[in-house]
């Protein structure tokens, strides 16, 4: 499958501001499962350099900083993407294993890293009783994972007025409501504290438009997901509690950390400007037709739409 | 025949005395005698004699209150009313060392911080500690304070670590062990300057007979270090990057940069333009080379770390571009965690293949399930801290007090074991401390100092004693009312002198410009100087006003109080129902109430409140105000208070406006002459004009309003508050004439305070302001300050007639009112072009998927 994926974030000052330093992760990777194709980012006003480098996670990050007086900024990622169909996966190892590996040091020091709490996801103990419901004993991980992503679907309510991005996660498991990175937080607490390790995945997600409506441009949002580490054989592998799938061809990955902090796709800091305000358009153009839906979610069940879900009226499954 | 003693024996010999505690090491005294090693200077207190010394400090007191010389702020955190900086607590005798003793120290501690520096390599970079399991990986990955964004910096040499301190502690059997290695921005090195400096100067032979080992050594070396640490630049430009005014080390920041010959910034002053760290000067924006770091590594890059607030945004990418240098480099501090001090064994036979020759008191970490089952048995002797440091933040110390503690701390440990470790205690050694009642024993720990020198770290010849009542490690940064010592590292041979003059051979690029000031401070001195002249009219119009309520006539006689309370009124100095009739039957008589009214510290524009503020802004340019002006300042500060007796008489208010007026007048001299004629004076120096003339005018108009009766009194008055009445005498004698006044006051050049002569200096500094001379035609601020001085030069006195001056339309009116609508406008331009570099900066909308 292939993509075309234009993410463009508007900003809009009240005044004038004097100076404005930007970090971006924005970059879509090429992975074992995707390859990039072709990748520009493009900011108005134009700054002076765009650097890049890359970060503790693997992620390549862009820094840029405008110095003159402006009134807002666009920047806009375009990629183009192939990803890979999904491998159906006939068995994995059992988690308590893979716990204990963990523990015994068995994964590179890369993976082990994402053993640990991290300032947005406390391994609160009522993340471990909510494990415990999916990863039972002796459960082959990638079956347990995908209760675990069922579960979270089932038992939030998608509600992206519920929260903001400082809100604890304790409040978010207490209220049972959220958006996609509360609910990534929330897998990626309860397999940490189940002693797996897990990553934040930001992303996009290709979306369908409405029965009947014509695609519209920009309608879709940047999305993310949890991976889990499987063993050194299968590897991370990514679960989308937000829509109840495996992470398939729908998927784009953008960044890896250990939570939102480590990838926000755009850091800024700016002096003056007032009040601002933010747009953000995320397009998703398939470049050829798509192919009939894949035994993508272990389950063997086509991957549930948004327009399916009734809290998610439209468009819930990105963001 | 028996020798007869010059003085009382037990008052001629402090140390006779002298009793330590039993089973406590003495650094003084063995249990049965003096060391040897202190001999020589009990031998040399007592030839000095008791009386003596204690004669001389006190008079040594008095100078460190005037100058103010040690100081220190408050922390952060502490309440409002401790916020305000207070003296540095000395105690005058010194703890002395042994030169083997300091020898094996000094070993010690280039070893700790060689040991630390491979540890910082290794974790900001292979990570090869972790991935053999030398170090386990949640040590670092729990860390709250390994930050990834500062791995792989790559900084200079790549160490990370440049200045390291060591807490020491003696145990009772005699023994140094470390009771924190401290690697963020170890503080404390300034103070123990200035206890040298202090002690020094109190027992001057003591020390030259004892070969002290001199500090300044170590302070070359940091300057070595730093030109080495940046060795591209020929020339750089280093400066001290500190918390600001507000923060506990500020006093210390501020010495040190003026004894290192550094610029002393906050981040405010720092931004980052095209990968370059550039300091906004008056002068426009100039490259930097080198920060010395006070603020903690995750403060100082909000564009990273982007929980943060403060900082300078991009400063982390510019150190990765190797175009600025940071020491210590971001992300130094976090083996500072008491948790490290658990593996220091194991990591120096690994990466150094040897024993720790300093070691650390012993440690446990409680993630560790063995060390956990260890401290839960033996909890009643050990202490328990968070395994993770924040430097600056007081971390809790936990122990069993009572029985109760028990389970509930070993609850608190299970309950999150990784967070926390245990040590053992130590009993700190005594060394004595001076009273007038005699000497007495107090706990002692000693913070080290060292520096990455050309091969290995070198230590300081000393350090900071501490004195402790507790026996835990010393936490936070050095405590507001906390004593200290200095340290006498004792030499067997005569001390070269070393002097951080350069060598007279040196060649010196001669400089006359100031464009180098930061905004910030030219923005300090513009209002001190306009706060100084504030506070002197309102001083003056007090006086004045008190001179006549105390006299002899009876204030029905006297229509000017009743003017001047109007003008007091208006001005905000006193409470505003004053000014009106009516209201002024309601309140108590102005006799009563002024003294009260003049300390209110509740009213920003009461006296009292101005002179905190100048004391305020002057604490805050600190390093550019010469000490004798900081000295009298600070008797202002400490003299102008409501008499303690709480009963308020108003000659005692007549005699403090007395000093205050002449204490002020002293420390504008000293601080005009102190200061060379660049833009800190411009600065400085157009805040009194401006505020001298916008007072001369308000005082006129409010005085001048409708005057009721006989016009001498009031003009008198105006004279008395304007210091012109003398002036004015010896031209016109006694009689008092409104065109004459109007001259002297308004149009005389040659009056020091008239308005037009605060006019004409205004338009010379505008003229010298440093943007003025490349621009094309005239400035706005040029063209302000001229036509408001051709307004009043153009004014024609013989015109203003009594009774009506001040009608609305009439001339006088008419230039008053011009003068107060253009004289703030001048000062709102040249703030915004030269002083307001300081935009707020904030974060911009995280965006949520």
């Amino acid at each position: 499958m292939r993509y075309q994926v234009q993410h463009k974030t508007t900003y809009q000052y009240s005044e004038p501001a004097s100076v404005a330093h930007n970090l971006l992760h924005l970059r879509v990777p090429t992975t074992h499962r995707q390859t990039v194709e072709d990748f520009g980012v493009i900011v108005e006003p134009k700054p002076r350099s765009v650097v890049t480098r890359t970060d503790y996670f693997g992620n390549q990050v862009h820094y840029f900083a405008l110095s003159e007086p402006h009134n807002g900024m666009t920047i806009t990622a375009t990629s183009r993407v192939a990803i890979r169909p999904v491998v159906p996966i006939a068995s994995s190892p059992n988690w308590e294993e893979l716990a204990a590996q963990g523990r015994n040091r068995a994964f590179p020091l890369e993976v082990r890293q994402f053993l640990f709490p991290s300032r947005h996801i406390r391994l609160l103990p009522i993340l471990v009783e909510y494990g415990k419901a999916a990863f039972t004993r002796n459960r082959p991980i990638v079956e347990a994972a995908m209760e675990l992503t069922t579960r979270i679907f089932t038992d939030y309510k998608y509600d992206s007025n519920a929260t903001t991005i400082n809100t604890p996660l304790e409040d978010v498991v207490r209220q049972r409501h959220g958006v996609c990175q509360d609910f990534a937080h929330v897998g990626i607490g309860a397999l940490r504290a189940l002693g797996l390790p897990a990553r934040y995945v930001s992303g996009y997600l290709r979306t369908e438009p409405p029965p009947g409506k014509p695609r519209l441009i920009g309608a879709d949002a940047s999305h993310a997901w949890f991976s889990v580490f499987c063993g050194n054989e299968l590897g991370w592998i990514d679960f989308d509690p937000t829509n109840k799938v495996m992470v398939g061809t729908d998927h784009i990955t953008l960044a890896n950390g250990r939570d939102f902090e480590d990838v926000s796709p755009i850091q800024g800091v700016v002096m003056g400007g007032g009040t601002r305000t933010m747009q953000v358009g995320v397009d998703v153009m398939p470049l050829e037709a798509k192919p009939a839906p894949a035994a993508s979610n272990g389950t063997g069940q086509p991957p549930s739409q948004a327009q399916s879900q009734s809290q998610t009226p439209n468009r819930g499954q990105a963001s | 025949m028996t020798r007869i003693p010059a003085q009382n024996d037990a008052s001629a010999d402090l140390f006779a005395p002298y009793k330590p505690i039993p089973d406590i090491y003495d650094e003084l005294h063995d249990g049965s005698k003096i060391r040897p090693y202190w001999q020589s200077f009990v031998d040399g207190m007592r030839d000095i004699g008791a009386g003596e010394f204690q004669r001389r400090w006190q008079q040594m007191q008095k100078v460190l209150e005037r100058t103010g010389m040690a100081y220190v702020g408050a922390g952060i955190g502490s309440p409002e009313q401790d916020r305000r900086a207070r003296p540095w607590e000395l105690d005058p005798l010194p703890v002395l060392l042994p030169a083997a003793e300091w020898e094996q120290i000094t070993r010690g501690l280039r070893q700790r911080g060689r040991l630390l520096q491979l540890v910082l390599q290794d974790l900001y970079g292979p990570q090869e500690l972790i991935r053999s399991g030398i170090l386990p990986e949640d040590v670092l990955f729990r860390h709250p304070g390994f930050y990834r964004c500062f791995h792989g910096q790559n900084p200079p040499g790549n160490n990370y670590l440049y200045f390291y301190s060591a807490d020491l502690s003696r145990s009772p059997d005699g023994n140094w062990w470390v009771q924190g290695d401290r690697t963020e921005s170890p503080s404390g090195s300034g103070f123990a300057l200035e206890n040298r400096i202090i002690q020094s100067r109190l027992t001057p032979s003591l020390f030259h007979k004892e070969n002290v080992q001199r500090l300044a050594g170590y302070f070359m070396m940091v300057k070595e270090a730093v030109l080495r640490a940046c060795s591209r630049v020929t020339n750089p430009r280093v400066v001290i990057l500190s918390n600001g005014a507000e923060s506990p080390n500020y006093f210390e920041d501020a010495y040190l940069a003026r004894y290192l010959g550094y610029t002393l910034v906050e981040p405010a002053d720092l931004a980052v333009r095209s990968n370059r760290v550039m300091l906004k000067t008056l002068g426009g924006l100039l490259p930097v080379d080198v920060i010395l770091r006070r603020p903690n590594s995750d403060q100082c890059d909000p564009l990273e770390i982007s929980h943060s607030t403060g900082g300078i945004p991009e400063l982390l990418q510019v150190c990765r571009m190797k175009n600025v240098v940071v020491l210590n480099p971001l992300g130094s501090g976090i083996v500072e965690s008491p948790i490290f001090m658990t593996f220091m064994p194991q990591l120096c036979t690994h990466l150094l293949g040897e024993p720790l020759i300093l070691p650390g008191v012993a440690t446990w970490r409680c993630g560790d399930p063995d060390a956990l089952k260890y401290v839960v048995e033996h909890i009643d002797n050990l202490v328990i801290k968070p395994a993770y440091r924040r430097r600056g933040l007081k971390s809790p110390i936990y122990r069993v007090r009572q029985d109760g503690d028990r389970e509930k701390l070993i609850r608190m440990i299970q309950a999150d074991p990784h967070m926390y470790i245990a040590q053992e205690q130590v009993v700190r050694s005594t060394s004595p401390v001076y009273s007038r009642k005699g000497l007495r024993p107090a706990h002692i720990a000693l913070r080290s100092f060292a520096v990455l020198g050309q091969n290995e770290f070198e230590a300081m010849p000393g350090g900071l004693v501490r004195l402790t009542g507790e026996l835990e490690p010393l936490e936070a940064s050095l405590q507001v009312g906390e004593r200290s010592k200095d340290a006498w590292v004792l030499s067997s041979a005569p001390i070269a002198r070393v002097s951080l003059l350069k060598q007279p051979d040196h060649v010196v690029e001669l400089k006359r410009t100031g464009g180098e000031l930061p905004s910030r401070i030219a923005e300090n001195l513009y209002w001190l100087g306009r706060n100084l002249e504030r506070a002197d009219v309102t001083a003056r119009i007090l006086r004045t006003t008190i001179s006549r309520l105390t006299s002899e006539e009876q204030l029905s006689e006297m229509p000017e109080v009743v003017i001047l309370m109007r003008t007091m009124a208006e001005m905000g100095i006193i409470e505003t129902g004053y000014g009106v009739a009516e209201m002024r039957m309601q309140l108590p008589p102005i006799e009563r109430s002024l003294a009260a009214n003049i300390f209110d510290e509740q009213n920003p524009m009461s006296l009292r409140s101005i002179v905190t503020q100048i004391f305020r802004l002057t604490s805050r340019s600190r390093d550019r105000v010469s000490a004798d002006s900081w000295r009298v300042l600070h008797r202002v500060d400490q003299s102008f208070k409501p008499p303690s007796t709480g009963y308020w008489d108003l000659s005692d208010c007549l005699a403090l406006l007395d000093d205050l007026i002449l204490d002020l007048a002293a420390f504008s001299g000293i601080i005009s002459e102190s200061i060379t004629r660049t833009q800190i004076y411009h600065f400085l120096d157009m805040g009194r004009r401006m505020e001298r003339a916008t007072q001369s005018s308000k005082l006129m108009r409010n005085c001048l309003v409708l005057p009721s009766g006989d016009l001498t009194a009031i003009l008198e008055a105006l004279l008395e508050i304007s210091d012109s009445l003398i002036t004015y005498r010896s031209r016109y004698l006694e009689e008092m004439h409104l065109g004459a006044v109007l001259d002297l006051l308004v149009t005389d050049e040659t009056n020091p305070r008239s308005i037009s002569r605060q006019l004409a200096q205004l338009l010379d500094h505008v003229n010298d302001l440093p943007n003025v001379a490349n621009h094309a035609g005239y400035t706005v601020e040029q063209r302000l300050a001229m036509s408001l001085l051709h307004e009043v030069r153009m004014f024609d006195v013989t015109r203003v007639r009594a009774p009506d001056a001040l009608v609305a339309g009439e001339s006088l009116h008419l230039l008053l009112q011009e003068i107060e609508s253009l004289l703030p406008k001048l000062s709102d331009v040249v703030s915004q072009r030269y002083l307001v570099h300081a935009m707020p900066q904030s974060h911009l909308v995280e965006i949520r998927p």
